[in-house]
């Protein structure tokens, strides 16, 4: 299982990579690994949250360069976060592609209105979940440290 | 009258069904009173809660009432326009629902009584309503306790899980079991899945399983969405609720003692209704499960001291 705030598709801490970050809020653990299995190789700093409040409480302070954020989360709604998370003055625009269980009308427009970027449907496919980080992060495929030059 | 109880109102989704043929289920939308003594919670507005405004206002004993409301849409809503103890003084009435802050709350209540909606608004209820959004933290009312979760359903929509007579109860008026699950075994059949991702995908599905059925695990009396048959569910996936069968398998799964099937079609009449009971004993044989299951109907009253 992975800790709130430690999923990483590489093995050097955070703080210290310089890497692009993506943030994923989704409740389940199981989500949270195939995010992590899937940007494996890619230069990013992928860090998982399980609870909104864990996630908002991160954002106050980052600035990622992408969040995928699943909605539907059981003690805080996701839509809530989002509102929460447009009201801080970083992240006005920051990157949010919604990726959720939910497939409701009512949900998407509520998302669009927070100037989400995308809104999927679960679950992704790694090759999916790489495109769409490619493409907000630019991120190529990461390299091992002990392989720099 | 027992001292603790729970009376179903209104037990249909979607819309009001005043039909004949619908009298032995009832006809009118989402309210259940859940009673302790003096103290009455109760769960959704929609057409139901006037009948009961007037037997409160008949009964002439309780004056302070706490309203949880699942979410907004019009068949939880629909009944407050006519609440009688909203219209009468000495009354007050806290009103609980999804929503930022109490304004919120507010807004989305009153928002029906307008103009050219509703010839009266909310200001002229002369109890002293107040709005709470119970977010972060659950609700007391007296002995009765109700803690909000998230469910399954557009737009932000609670389901509540109450503590009264010693007893857990659990209400889900609208949620759609299983919408996750499904569309996994969609993707769980396309032929170049990667390596480990059949895996993840089963792991994914198990949690989600386990998650949707967490919020009522255990509980004594789950009154849940049991809006479709399977042939209409098969047609209306996405729209929020359940099919009755995935409701009483869930809520085996959830080891839940009793189960009342609730928020039913508006379309389906008494015939159709027996049949849906029917089916789900059936189900709870082949399981060869102890769960006790029901369906709800108006006017039918749930003792808590048994």
């Amino acid at each position: 299982m992975i800790a709130e705030g430690e999923a990483r598709s590489r093995h050097e801490p955070a703080v210290s990579s310089g890497l692009p970050t993506v943030v994923v809020v989704d409740s389940s653990a199981a989500a949270l690994s195939h995010y992590q299995a899937s940007t494996r190789g890619l230069a990013v700093d992928l860090r998982g949250f399980r609870s909104a409040d864990a996630a908002i409480a991160y954002l106050h302070g980052h600035d990622p360069a992408l969040v995928f954020l699943e909605i539907a989360i059981p003690e805080k709604d996701g839509l809530v976060l989002l509102r929460e998370l447009r009201s801080l003055p970083n992240h006005q625009r920051t990157p949010v592609v919604v990726v959720t269980s939910k497939d409701y009308a009512q949900d998407r427009t509520i998302a669009r209105e927070l100037g989400i970027n995308d809104f999927l449907l679960k679950p992704l496919r790694s090759r999916e979940i790489r495109a769409i980080v490619t493409r907000y992060t630019g991120a190529g495929p990461s390299i091992a440290a002990d392989e720099r030059p | 009258m027992p001292r603790s109880y729970l009376r179903f109102w209104g037990v249909r989704g979607s819309y009001p069904a005043p039909y004949g043929s619908h009298m032995r289920t009832g006809g009118n939308t989402s309210c259940v009173e859940v009673r302790s003594g003096d103290h009455v919670l109760i769960c959704d507005a929609g057409s139901g809660i006037i009948a009961l405004g007037d037997e409160l206002i008949r009964e002439d004993r309780v004056r302070e009432l706490a309203v949880l409301v699942t979410h907004y849409h019009w068949d939880h809503i629909s009944g407050l326009p006519f609440f009688q103890p909203a219209f009468a003084p000495e009354w007050a009435i806290r009103i609980f629902g999804p929503g930022k802050n109490a304004r919120e709350v507010e807004e989305a209540i009153s928002r029906q009584m307008r103009a050219p909606y509703f010839p009266v608004q909310t200001e002229t209820w002369l109890a002293a309503v107040s709005y709470l959004c119970p977010t972060d933290g659950c609700i007391e009312h007296g002995p009765i306790r109700a803690c909000p979760f998230n469910t399954h359903h557009p737009g932000t929509t609670f389901g509540y899980r109450l503590e009264v007579a010693g007893k857990t109860l659990v209400y889900v008026s609208d949620n759609e079991l299983l919408f996750l699950d499904q569309s996994i075994d969609r993707r769980l059949v396309e032929h170049d899945l990667e390596a480990g991702e059949h895996e993840l995908l089963l792991r994914m599905k198990e949690e989600e399983r386990s998650k949707s059925i967490e919020p009522f695990r255990g509980a004594d009396i789950l009154i849940h969405d049991a809006q479709y048959t399977p042939a209409d569910y098969a047609r209306k996936r996405g729209w929020g609720h359940s099919c009755y069968v995935d409701t009483v398998n869930c809520a085996v799964d959830a080891g839940v003692k009793e189960l009342y099937l609730y928020h039913l079609d508006p379309s389906y009449a008494d015939q159709t209704i027996d049949h849906l009971q029917q089916d789900a004993w059936r189900i709870l044989r082949e399981r060869g499960a102890t769960l006790r299951c029901h369906v709800a109907r108006e006017g039918l009253v749930i003792d808590l001291e048994t």
